[in-house]
């Protein structure tokens, strides 16, 4: 437990390398494109329009009224996403370089993290440029800046258990983003809740909804219930306390398994 | 004198999975039918890498680690580097420790010749301004003119070899650990290479070089380890030792 907390010193103390190795990458990626990070928002934005002209007519909504909610949706996801996306990755990623090199463990984690953090940026400027472009945008309400580092903590710790667990049984490299893409339709992403009848295991019990809607409402100038804060917090601290213990155990395992 | 490398009682075994040990559908198999499945089959092979090593360096101390393929000599560097934690006793190191094991570090050939210094730099744990201080003296060594400012991708092999050896011997550890003697380039290039690698050593307070090279180790070290086995099959003075013993 101890080598933990020595390994998350010396992963935060090496901010400057993780900060510039995750904008480095990012940038490199897209050299010589025209329209740089912003292939990334271009998805966002067309498979927004996309889902919310086909939902818009389905529920008879206005898309002025239904693209926010879409947008947002997928805006916020992708951050969510992270734990089952990225995190899966975070080690066997980097395999080369774990052989190799004395970093602390959780270096790979901040770095692939930071890298999310500044795509999640990138479309947020996107999100609010579409939104003045059709006359929706509202002012934030402050609750997104909980809501935040909330996510971000709950990407960190469970990405990361899953990121162990991962390059140990490899099928699960492939299987858990599917699980991801699955839960991409069994969250209110492109769907309202109450459009269901009663209410559902995919909205009590969700925790993506939690940590998606902690984000989005506030995006949308609303307030996210308390229902959705115990999801999300319940998420935050599980993923802490599982991460200790399966951080601590395994740590010096990972060079092996990836 | 105080120790600089301290390691006592070390002993590290790994796992090496085969596929079928990977697979989350056979490990499930394994806990539904109570491990009967594999039991055959020897899916998780634990080699024992290093047995009971135990060493201490000063001061000025050069170690030369020598064995055959496999006897464990890459594994012992990437345990004092910190990289494979010991599954018993001890590693103390006091000081920075600069492993070249892979040089590379850092290395994108998208890039061009001096945005890869900085980087490769700065994975080093040196800062910008110290870079930028021995900017001009590191694209001199490395001899590449004006092929600095072009991508990495457009350099030869040769000229790839300097830039990555210009940087990674601007550095002056406490520690040096070295997997084989690092040459680079042509002739011409060859003899300043050595140079620089002589001025590295003289300026690191303890080395441990690994190597198959007995006249290399007599030439640079005044430290003997061979290593059979993963046991420590000797270690005292270089002069000590009977190189034709390794032989048999």
């Amino acid at each position: 437990m101890n080598k933990t907390f020595t390994d998350l010193r010396k992963g935060l103390g090496l901010y400057r390398v993780w900060f510039y190795q995750a904008y480095h990458e990012l940038t490199a990626r897209y050299r010589r494109t025209f329209m740089g990070p912003f292939w990334i928002s271009g998805g966002m934005v067309v498979t927004s329009i996309c889902l919310a002209l086909v939902f818009g007519e389905m529920m008879g909504q206005d898309l002025k009224e239904v693209l926010p909610y879409i947008m947002g949706g997928i805006l916020c996801f992708g951050l969510v996403s992270f734990i089952l996306i990225d995190g899966t990755e975070i080690f066997l990623r980097h395999g080369g370089d774990i052989k190799n090199h004395a970093y602390p463990f959780t270096y790979y984690m901040l770095e692939t993290m930071a890298k999310e953090v500044f795509l999640f940026l990138n479309n947020v400027v996107v999100f609010y440029v579409v939104m003045v472009m059709i006359g929706a945008a509202v002012v934030p309400h402050w609750s997104v800046i909980l809501g935040f580092p909330v996510v971000i903590m709950t990407g960190l710790t469970w990405g990361s258990v899953f990121g162990i667990v991962a390059s140990r049984f490899r099928d699960l490299r492939f299987m858990l983003p599917y699980v991801n893409q699955l839960l991409f339709f069994l969250t209110p992403i492109f769907w309202r809740p109450d459009s269901l009848r009663g209410s559902s295991i995919l909205t009590q019990v969700n925790p993506y909804y939690g940590l998606l809607e902690i984000m989005r409402a506030p995006l949308l100038g609303e307030t996210a219930s308390p229902h959705m804060w115990y999801l999300a917090l319940g998420s935050m601290v599980s993923g802490i306390i599982v991460w200790l213990i399966v951080f601590s155990l395994f740590r010096r395992r990972i060079p092996f398994w990836v | 004198m105080s120790d600089i490398v301290e390691v006592s009682g070390v002993e590290l075994s790994y796992p090496i999975y085969s596929i079928r040990a990977n697979s989350l559908r056979n490990t499930l198999a394994n806990l539904v039918i109570g491990g009967k499945l594999l039991k055959n089959g020897q899916d998780i092979i634990h080699v024992q890498a290093l047995h009971n090593i135990s060493f201490t360096l000063g001061e000025g101390d050069r170690l030369g680690v020598m064995g055959h393929n496999g006897a464990g000599k890459s594994t012992l560097l990437k345990v004092i580097a910190g990289i494979y934690e010991p599954d018993r006793g001890t590693v103390n190191v006091k000081g920075d420790i600069s492993c070249m094991i892979d040089i590379g570090l850092g290395l994108d050939a998208a890039h061009t010749g001096r945005e890869n210094i900085f980087n490769m730099g700065r994975m080093r744990g040196i800062g910008r301004k110290e870079i930028e201080k021995n900017m001009e003296e590191i694209i001199e060594f490395s001899e590449l003119g004006a092929f600095i400012d072009l991508p990495v991708q457009t350099y030869s092999a040769g000229m790839r070899t300097r830039l990555v050896f210009s940087v990674a011997t601007t550095l002056k550890p406490d520690v040096l650990l070295l997997d084989e003697w690092i040459g680079a380039g042509d002739a011409a290039f060859h003899d300043k290479a050595a140079d620089r690698m002589n001025s590295l050593l003289e300026n690191s307070r303890a080395m441990v070089l690994a190597t198959h090279s007995h006249g290399l180790v007599t030439k640079v070290c005044n430290k003997l380890l061979v290593l059979d086995q993963g046991r420590q099959a000797y270690y005292g003075s270089v002069a000590g030792y009977d190189p034709s013993a390794l032989m048999q």
